[in-house]
């Protein structure tokens, strides 16, 4: 009996070994293991018969049995993981794409230039400190002209040609030619000091390669007790610095503007030939390139808001925002800013 | 204005340097040089003066010439084929080897078989300006075998005249600026002239009827005039700085304008009716021709010099056609004289009549040296053979206010503006070299200003020309201390840059259109008569101040859709209404995406896209919007179009644009639209103000419930329903299902939504969402007739 019950053993452990390393599926593994180790399975079936062996056999026998057990629990173990492995790798591979094909086209939008300019200003303002000024695009003659020391037969109105929108009463109502006005309501509103920056659209009646109806400007104004040239140097370098790297360099040159006394136009250094001139397009070969326009405040437009000028003193300073794009970008046409052409809107 | 190095440096002769180091010295004082060109300075030393001593007609061409010319000792023969050749005069020939300002090489060539050993040159071969055609004749004093860049070569400096340096707009005005700026004593211009005119006969007769418009008025007659050309110096010289050669007495009094900056006019003295000059304000409209044949409609104001039957010149601007000096003229009235600044230009502005003179008039010109310029025309026409002068001299000045002005220049006020350190004698200096004539006072400097320099009227006016003379570069640079606070801004200003953001990430294009547009295309997309027009537009296409975006977005839209996966265009600018108020708004623009942009399919673009993002853009700002059904109108889809609200105040609109409307533009596809006050958006969303609010911890239960409504009812009203029944443990609602269809009525829609209920305090049992439920459930079937889906 003893060598029978060993025998069945035997064969169970090499049947076992074959059914589980030739198990196709998880499923089908497991239904042979519970045919072959499970509680009603062949293992239980043969020990059933333990009991008519001797009591000095059965040791051995149940040794037997549980060696069988371990050993095909373990080849159990591997076939399930290979298994899995398997099914995994099936997996991955039906799941395995072409990585090269294009991805999913997001759409990319574009932030106008000159809008990501007038951004990069006013934090440059916000950061030395001054506060951001807005006014009206419809403006008064008072405001736009007269208050900044342009009376209505001053030749300086050439240089500023006016849309007019009509009007009945003695000021008669325009598009504002520059951002100035604005000084003028803020000066007319609140004491010195006073630091401002007032960026916005502008209008003059011009159109060529090098002038459109409409374009941006920011500007620049500081009064206070003690406020002179030296100041203005100073904030104007610093500015234009912030812009296009420390160390380019700004000449001052004299200039008139009505609303200013002393006046001056200032220069970069060519960011195109850095100064090399040459047969250089941008600077024409002088090495610099105009960029803005600034001065004292005038004593004239003091009056006009009530500051005593034997007081207080400040500047002002006004850049456009086109030329400092364009300069930027190295854009040569002006009038592609309005255009709104993708292909141009795009590269920003 | 035009300025001839040549002229400047006879006038100020100490005057050193090239055109371009003069032209840096006016730049840097901020009298900036725009341009500088070479007028025959650069010709070949190879093109010279000659004498032509024989001309013959070439035999085998009627139109060729054969010439002999003299070059120095030799006698070369020249083929030209200009007619006005001719045997015993100058002309300028081109040698061989010579080569012409546009390229051309001079070579020996055969002209039908008869050799040519140069060319002779034509005014604008040579580059000296136009000429009359035909071969530049000289005059019989010219030098022979002359280069003519020696003889006649200039440089030309194009310069930026400020406007409030009316004494600049002359070469006596640039010599004697460049006189000051280059350290070198200036004397007081005293042009040549004829010494002491005969005054036998009796001057002009002249009466001044508005005393206040005219400053000074001078005239003189000269008679026995014979109208010929000027001389070839004076020709060129002209056309060098811009002037066309006419004849004698227009030349002379253009030339003594370049040279002084007086404006001069000539009458032909036969065509003043009465023989007297009536000077005045037209009374009443009436029209005039002035010199240029175009008649000009006079309005009370303007001031004109009349004879006994009307006006015969527009005071200060231009002559009439009336009495124009003609070929045949024989006595001449000239005028100088000093006009009201402010009604020259106010006539000029009107009638868009910018002359030479005008330009010089609204600048102001100098009463003090108006005998001068006067005496010095009359003198060329008289040197030039052309008339004689020896009648009495018209002179009166009505309106002239002679004051010497003084300006007190205070040291400290120079330093406290300026910064600048100057010590007296450096400051004297300075002052001196302008023609300040300095006296030193108490704490500063008296100056007296010289009369051109009307631009000095103040203190401020002395210390800006300290400035100029010592240049910015002496000035340190200094930060100012800025420590004003906080700093202000609107909160547009300071949300804007979030907001394009916003939907720049989401694909939108930023455009920036003009303000204004055609009131044609504002119509066409529904806005008549909304904007504001212009009243002195570029065109009609710009004429129109825009009332809404939505034109320009459109053809945003229609200019770049066949260039974009998904067309989308942000818009942030000022919108004005016909009251001509402003208003900033936020508008967008899209279409759908193609349908075939890649090789996987996209998103459908429709309502609920566009209204998906706005609703994510208002609860970012934290701004707690309602969508409202909007009211049909020509701009909207009818059904298609929401009012998005904020209370009871109205923030935008969104919807599909009206299918007429697009197909008004040829737009076939469905294009969506939105408008959003900007400053409104940026004011609800600076107040948005987050609260903290504890979250449950206990679990939630959630019930899904399908609602059989009316097609009709709304998702708001649904929603409305709950909210007013608003159960205590009820803490959200998700819709995830609209449907129509099979098992639904066809007149209703099933709604599904999930209902999520939990309590802050404890575990919610079965029961307890059960009874809330039933009674929710109850409440919404019996306000919104539905029903429940099984």
């Amino acid at each position: 009996m003893k060598e029978q019950l060993i025998s069945l053993l035997d064969s169970l452990d090499s049947d076992g070994v074959i059914a589980f390393q030739t198990a196709t599926t998880e499923d089908s593994l497991y239904q042979a293991k519970v045919g072959l180790l499970g509680k009603k399975g062949k293992l239980t079936d043969i020990l059933k018969n333990l009991g008519q062996t001797s009591a000095e056999d059965r040791p051995q026998i149940g040794a037997k049995a549980n060696l069988v057990r371990d050993h095909l629990e373990q080849v159990y173990n591997q076939s399930l993981v290979q298994l899995r492995d398997q099914a995994i790798h099936a997996r991955l591979r039906s799941e395995t794409i072409d990585v090269t094909l294009p991805g999913f086209q997001s759409v990319a939008g574009h932030r106008h230039p000159i809008s990501q300019m007038m951004s990069e200003l006013k934090k440059i303002f916000r950061e030395i400190g001054f506060d951001l000024a807005e006014g009206p695009e419809i403006e008064t003659d008072y405001y736009n002209f007269e208050a900044l020391n342009i009376p209505p037969a001053h030749p300086a109105r050439d240089m500023q040609d006016t849309f007019y929108l009509g009007g009945l009463d003695s000021s008669p109502l325009l598009l504002r030619t520059h951002t100035s006005p604005v000084q003028i309501r803020v000066m007319e509103n609140k004491k010195p000091p006073i630091a401002i920056a007032s960026p916005g659209v502008v209008y003059r009646r011009d159109s060529d390669v090098s002038h459109t109806p409409m374009f941006h400007q920011i500007e620049g104004l500081l009064v206070d007790k003690g406020i002179n040239l030296t100041h203005l140097k100073g904030t104007i370098e610093l500015f234009l610095r912030k812009i296009f790297g420390h160390k380019t360099p700004v000449r001052f040159r004299p200039s008139y503007f009505p609303f200013t006394e002393p006046s001056a136009e200032v220069d970069i250094g060519c960011v195109f030939c850095h100064g090399a001139g040459g047969s250089c397009r941008l600077c024409k070969g002088t090495g610099w390139i105009e960029i803005l326009g600034c001065g004292l405040v005038d004593p004239e437009v003091f009056r006009f808001v009530k500051i005593d000028s034997e007081v207080y003193s400040g500047f002002a300073f006004g850049v456009g925002i086109e030329r400092l794009t364009m300069l930027k970008y190295g854009i040569n046409d002006l009038r592609l800013f309005f255009e709104n052409s993708v292909q141009f809107l795009k590269q920003f | 204005m035009k300025v001839s190095v040549r002229w400047i440096k006879e006038l100020a002769p100490k005057l050193l340097g090239t055109p371009q180091a003069l032209a840096d010295r006016l730049t840097r004082s901020g009298i900036e040089v725009e341009g500088i060109a070479d007028f025959g300075a650069k010709l070949d030393a190879k093109i010279i003066t000659v004498l032509v001593t024989d001309v013959v007609r070439h035999p085998e061409a009627d139109r060729l010439s054969i010439c002999t010319v003299q070059v120095k000792s030799e006698k070369i023969q020249v083929v030209c084929g200009a007619p006005n050749v001719k045997a015993g005069k100058k002309f300028v020939l081109a040698q061989i080897g010579a080569v012409l300002p546009n390229g051309l090489t001079i070579a020996q060539t055969q002209l039908r078989g008869v050799t040519s050993n140069g060319m002779l040159c034509s005014q604008s071969e040579l580059g000296l300006g136009e000429g009359s055609g035909g071969l530049l004749e000289l005059d019989d004093e010219t030098p022979l075998n002359k280069s003519v860049a020696r003889l006649f070569g200039d440089t030309i400096l194009e310069v930026a005249i400020p406007p409030n340096r009316g004494d600049l707009l002359s070469h006596v005005g640039i010599a004697r600026e460049l006189s000051f700026l280059s350290g070198i004593a200036w004397s007081s211009f005293k042009s040549p002239l004829i010494k002491g005119f005969a005054t036998t006969k009796a001057g002009p007769k002249v009466k001044i009827h508005n005393k206040k418009l005219v400053t000074r008025y001078m005239a003189r007659v000269v008679d026995e005039v014979t109208i010929g050309s000027s001389p070839l110096a004076v020709r060129l010289r002209l056309e060098s700085v811009g002037f066309r050669a006419i004849n004698h007495v227009v030349d002379a009094t253009n030339y003594v304008m370049c040279e002084t900056g007086h404006p001069l006019h000539a009458f032909d003295e036969r065509d003043i009716n009465g023989g007297i000059l009536t000077i005045d304000a037209v009374k009443s409209a009436t029209q005039f021709a002035t010199l240029d044949g175009v008649a000009r409609d006079l309005l009370p104001g303007d001031l004109v010099i009349c004879d006994a039957s009307g006006p015969v010149a527009l005071a200060g601007i231009m002559g009439g056609k009336n009495s124009e000096v003609k070929s045949d003229t024989l006595t001449l009235v000239v005028e100088a004289a000093v006009f009201s600044a402010d009604q020259i230009r106010k006539t000029s502005r009107r009638l868009a009549l910018h002359t030479e003179s005008s330009h010089r008039f609204e600048r102001e010109v100098s009463v003090e040296s108006l005998p001068q310029a006067l005496a010095r025309v009359i003198s060329l026409i008289v040197t030039w053979g052309a008339g004689k002068a020896s009648h009495a001299l018209f002179d009166s000045s009505p309106a002239l206010k002679s004051k010497n002005k003084s300006i007190i220049l205070r040291e400290v006020r120079l330093q406290a503006l300026t910064g600048l350190a100057l010590g007296s004698t450096e400051l004297k200096k300075i002052l001196t070299t302008l023609g300040l004539v300095p006296k030193k006072v108490v704490g500063g400097w008296k100056c007296s200003v010289p009369a051109y320099r009307k631009d000095l009227t103040r203190e401020i006016d002395l210390i800006e020309e300290v400035v100029r003379l010592t240049g910015f570069d002496k000035i340190p640079s200094v930060l100012p201390k800025l420590g004003y606070g906080v700093p202000a801004e609107s909160n547009l200003s300071r949300l804007e840059d979030r907001l394009i953001s916003f939907f720049v990430d989401h694909g939108f294009f930023e455009t920036i259109h003009y303000s204004f547009g055609s009131p044609e295309v504002h119509a066409k997309a529904g806005f008549v008569n909304k904007g504001v027009l212009l009243e002195n537009p570029l065109s009609a296409d710009l004429s129109e101040l825009r009332p809404s975006l939505l034109p320009a977005l459109l053809s945003a839209y229609i200019k770049n859709k066949g260039a974009l996966l998904w067309p989308a265009f942000i818009e942030n600018r000022t919108l004005f209404n016909e009251d001509r108020k402003e208003s900033r708004s936020i508008a967008g623009l899209f279409g759908t995406r193609l349908e075939k942009s890649g090789w996987q399919s996209a998103t459908p673009i429709d309502f609920y896209f566009g209204k998906g993002l706005l609703e994510q853009l208002f609860n970012i700002f934290k701004i707690p919007v309602l969508f409202k059904k909007g009211e049909a109108s020509t701009t909207w889809h009818p059904g298609q179009v929401a009012l998005i609200y904020v209370g009871d105040i109205l923030l935008g609109t969104y919807g599909a644009l009206h299918p007429r409307l697009l197909s008004e533009h040829d737009i076939k596809d469905s294009v969506w639209y939105f408008e959003i006050n900007g400053a409104l958006f940026a004011d609800l969303a600076t107040q948005a103000s987050t609260q903290f609010v504890p979250f449950g911890t206990y679990p939630a239960i959630e019930r899904d419930i399908a609602l059989v409504v009316d097609r009709t009812c709304s998702y708001d009203q649904i929603q409305q329903a709950i909210e007013e029944f608003s159960p205590a443990l009820l803490v959200g609602t998700h819709l995830f299902d609209v449907y129509t269809g099979e098992h639904v009525p066809h007149d209703k829609k099933s709604i599904a939504i999930r209902l999520k209920y939990q309590d802050s305090q404890k575990t919610l049992t079965d029961e307890e969402v059960s009874r809330v439920h039933a009674s929710l459930l109850q409440n919404l079937c019996q306000k919104l007739g539905a029903s429940l889906r099984e």
